[in-house]
């Protein structure tokens, strides 16, 4: 008797696959592409020519980070999240206070960083999701503007609109990771190791029940899947990745400011993930690498960059809903059937 | 301090928190409208309401008279509404909440790009349809244009409750926002609802923003700020709930003066964010509201 | 099914309001382990609404629902779906961006335990569980006759095929009480009658049924005994032999056609 063919991929995401959804027999899976990629991504510090451009690879992993994690929160579990900055700019001041202003070791930021925002997530995703509808939207939003404010006044803590000074850097005995260079095989290690457990994730039976809430909450419910719990799970899980990153920032950059984590930001994550392909699992990557690139390719018409991701983004949502991950995967679908 | 300048105090502090209120009154409207129909958060909202006061602004620095910048800076939002429910909502087969709150992200975005690069990012303002007259009513000083925009934020609530109770267009919107299946059982077309709440949520947005401008001045980055505030007196006043809105919206606006008067200002805008998690945590359905926001 | 089979659902005093509108008033009826029982009436007599109240979906106003002697009225929807009762929904709610595969394993998801954090470390203990999962809904979905369909997105099914994908789907959940809304409706003809031999084969198989319908062939087929509802009380209820005959029933359906 013949077995269906080895090609449940829920890594190509949960939005419209193409009716005839040939899975050609040179696909390649998605692990291994992952880990192809990420070796490669050490070309950047071995053979970028100067520290500004492994600074911007540091920039895209760390961006990653959060595209990601938000992708898997919006396109996988269906929630709209504003406050993705927030939970950032948390981890970071959480782990660059730790270092600058209470002397702890530096290591400690990072774990520290996850726990915070992963709590305050918690605290606000119990009563947020808890409505039906996408008021988490707004209680993010509202969650991520209070924490703009406090970040701003809390100046004894924070440094306030001048930015926390005075962040030490990590160090393995007597190296420190102060340089782009140096820093940068730990946030390789660390995103890596982010995107890692997101395809565990979606790949997993919980990856299932969430992309099912998603889709239809009262079928879920029918099949004894807790709605509330996944969606609170995966809310909390994403806010401490985006913990992570903070810290990361911090650690690489050894300041921090408010204006590098207000709503404003949390809104263009959402416009990338949206860019990129949301629910896609790949669609970070696009988006992360879009985000990062944008200002230094368009600068001299910095001006215009809002308006390219936002109608980028209304392009991407009308006409390609699986935006540009998913436009290079009906590409590679075209140009393998023409070779046929 | 002698009692009457308290009581002076505490006027000046209700006129300016009755005035806001009503700003925010207006905007809520807009949402509740929007969301009514398409069951969707219109992100777009602030941006219409920052629109108004830049195009107005623009009208009178070309020597309009401030009268006609504001109409026709009016006008022009609720053409942007119109054309913007054609261009994100209309095309849309499915058109879910979560794709249409998207798309008003991006539309928002957008709006805000396109007027910073067609008006700069220089501040701007205009004077008020009293020049910049300033009157004092038992000591206290209350400019005139809170006097005009609480007349016509009145105004303008009177012709939207006209406007649903007696007109069939009014009629079927309501219709439409009570039921989508059954309104369109009965022949009305439920996308032109959809297309008509979009013009009257960009119309109370562009009516607010022109007449707010005079006393706050506008840029192309308040949007954002001002969207986020109606919404919360939307929720104050329970979403989807019209007369919610100008509820929430008074509410709103008299505990942020009062909260800047009596506590401290900086903490000013912080308070329609706390307003809004402790409604969205303590009373989703908003004060007049019959649950809309249910729990699961 | 013996005459002294234990009660495994029970319904009593069952009442539902929808503003004005009484859905169902004053019901009572149970339904014996290992028993197909059907509900029948014409439209608007509160089958679906009946379904809705006993899975979770909505509240009723009054009246208490009983699971094998315990009380699951106050119980989310989940939660009873853990305690043994599975579904179908009358407008489909199949998980659209899914394969068909992937929707028969979500169905299988209470059988396995590993949480969150096992699965983002990929344990082995995790990877086996799926294992499990995978090939019981393999067997489910040859079982269903879709087996050819598995990896195809559900999108791409026909509504008979998509009724069926909703059965596989309700029974993954390894229930005792299965709720199927109206599974013969807008199938063809033949399609109906093996909608019938299905639930026949799934019932020698131990599993008691609760089904709304309104193709009579089928529930006089199929059905251990009938409950006739019209405008959301009960008027009859009995072997189909007994409901075949009986002037009130007759009434109800006539009579609404004469009104009509």
């Amino acid at each position: 008797m013949a077995e269906p063919s080895d090609a449940v991929d829920p890594v190509s995401g949960p939005i419209t696959p193409a009716a005839n959804d040939e899975r050609p027999g040179a696909r390649i899976g998605a692990r291994p592409a992952l880990f192809l990629f990420w070796l490669a991504l050490l070309a950047i510090p071995l053979f970028g020519s100067n520290d500004y451009v492994i600074s911007l690879g540091v920039s895209f992993l760390i961006n990653l980070i959060l595209i990601a994690s938000l992708n898997v929160l919006i396109g996988y579990c269906g929630q709209i999240s504003l406050g993705h900055a927030g939970f950032y700019g948390l981890g970071a001041y959480s782990a660059g206070i730790l270092s600058a202003k209470l002397g702890v070791n530096p290591w400690a930021g990072l774990p520290a960083a996850c726990v915070v925002s992963a709590f305050a997530a918690l605290v606000i995703g119990i009563p947020a999701l808890r409505l039906k509808g996408h008021y988490l939207a707004m209680a993010t939003l509202g969650f991520n503007a209070i924490l703009s404010v406090l970040f701003d006044q809390l100046v004894p803590w924070t440094g306030g609109p001048n930015g926390l000074l005075g962040v030490r850097p990590l160090t393995l005995g007597n190296f420190a990771l102060n340089s782009q260079a140096r820093v940068f095989p730990l946030i390789w290690l660390c995103a890596g190791l982010v995107m890692l457990a997101l395809l565990n994730l979606i790949q997993s039976r919980i990856g299932r029940a969430i992309r099912a809430i998603a889709t239809s909450e009262i079928a879920a419910a029918s099949l004894g899947i807790d709605a509330f719990r996944y969606k609170l799970i995966v809310f909390v899980l994403t806010a401490g990745m985006a913990g992570l990153a903070g810290s990361l920032y911090v650690e690489s950059n050894l300041y921090a400011s408010p204006e590098s984590f207000g709503f404003s930001l949390s809104i263009l994550l959402v416009a990338m993930v949206a860019l990129g392909g949301w629910g896609r699992y790949a669609g970070a990557i696009p988006g992360a690498l879009i985000y990062t690139a944008a200002p230094e390719i368009l600068r001299t018409f910095q001006d215009a960059q809002l308006l390219i991701f936002g109608a980028g983004m209304i392009a991407v949502l009308l006409f390609f809903p699986t935006g540009l991950a998913g436009a290079a995967d009906a590409a590679a679908r075209i140009w393998q059937r023409s070779r046929r | 301090m002698s009692a009457g300048s308290t009581s002076a105090t505490a006027l000046q502090l209700l006129f300016a928190g009755v005035g806001n209120g009503a700003i925010y009154a207006l905007i809520a409207l807009g949402f509740n409208v929007i969301f009514k129909s398409t069951g969707a958060l219109n992100f777009a909202q602030g941006e219409w309401v920052m629109l108004g006061g830049m195009i107005a602004a623009a009208a009178v620095a070309a020597h309009a008279d401030v009268w006609l910048g504001c109409l026709v800076a009016v006008v022009i939002v609720a053409a942007v509404g119109f054309l913007s429910e054609r261009l994100i909502v209309a095309p849309l087969k499915r058109p879910t909440p979560m794709l249409i709150t998207l798309l008003s992200i991006g539309l928002a975005i957008s709006t805000k790009s396109v007027v910073m690069l067609a008006l700069g990012k220089d501040p701007a303002g205009y004077p008020g349809f009293s020049g910049d007259a300033v009157l004092s009513i038992f000591g206290a000083r209350v400019p005139a244009q809170t006097l005009w925009i609480i007349g016509i934020t009145l105004a303008f609530i009177v012709m939207a409750h006209a406007f649903f109770e007696r007109t069939i267009l009014g009629k079927s919107l309501r219709a439409v926002a009570a039921d989508r299946e059954a309104a369109s059982l009965v022949g009305i077309n439920v996308r032109h609802s959809v297309m008509w709440s979009f013009v009257i949520g960009a119309l109370a947005g562009g009516i607010a923003g022109t007449i707010i401008t005079p006393l706050t001045f506008t840029s192309y980055d308040q949007g954002g700020l001002i969207g986020f505030k109606g919404f919360s007196a939307a929720m104050l006043g329970g979403i989807g709930n019209l007369y919610g809105a100008l509820v929430g919206g008074i509410v709103l606006g008299l505990l942020e003066t009062m909260a800047a008067g009596y506590i401290s200002s900086h903490f000013k805008d912080a308070v329609a964010f706390i307003v809004l998690l402790t409604i969205l945590f303590a009373l989703p359905s908003g004060l007049l509201g019959r649950s809309e926001a249910e729990r699961v | 099914m013996s005459e002294t089979a234990a009660t495994l659902l029970e319904v009593r005093g069952l009442a539902c309001r929808f503003g004005g509108l009484e859905a169902i008033a004053d019901l009572d009826f149970t339904v014996r382990e290992g028993e197909i029982k059907a509900i029948i009436g014409p439209n608007g007599a509160g089958k679906t609404t009946l379904f809705n109240i006993v899975s979770g979906v909505i509240s009723p106003s009054a009246g208490r629902i009983v699971l094998s002697g315990d009380a699951i009225d106050r119980l989310p929807a989940f939660q009873r779906a853990r305690l043994g009762i599975s579904r179908t929904f009358q407008n489909l709610q199949i998980f659209k961006e899914m394969t068909v595969l992937e929707n028969v394993m979500v169905g299988c998801h209470t059988r396995s335990h590993c949480g969150t954090l096992q699965a983002v470390r990929r344990t082995s203990r995790s990877l086996a569980e799926e294992r499990d999962i995978r090939n019981s809904s393999i067997e489910l979905l040859a079982r269903l006759g879709l087996f050819d369909r598995a990896n195809e997105p559900a999108s791409s099914l026909s509504f008979g095929e998509s009724k069926l994908l909703e059965i596989a789907r309700a029974l993954a959940a390894a229930p005792r009480l299965l709720l199927l809304d109206e599974p013969a409706a807008g199938v063809s003809h033949a399609a109906a009658l093996r909608v019938g031999d299905l639930i026949r084969e799934l019932n020698e198989d131990g599993l008691t049924v609760l089904l709304v319908e309104h193709n009579m062939g089928l529930v006089m087929n199929v059905s251990d005994s009938i409950i006739v509802l019209d405008h959301g009380r009960r008027i009859a209820e009995g072997p189909p032999a007994a409901i075949r005959s009986d002037p009130a029933v007759l009434a109800a359906y006539l009579g609404e056609d004469e009104d009509a």
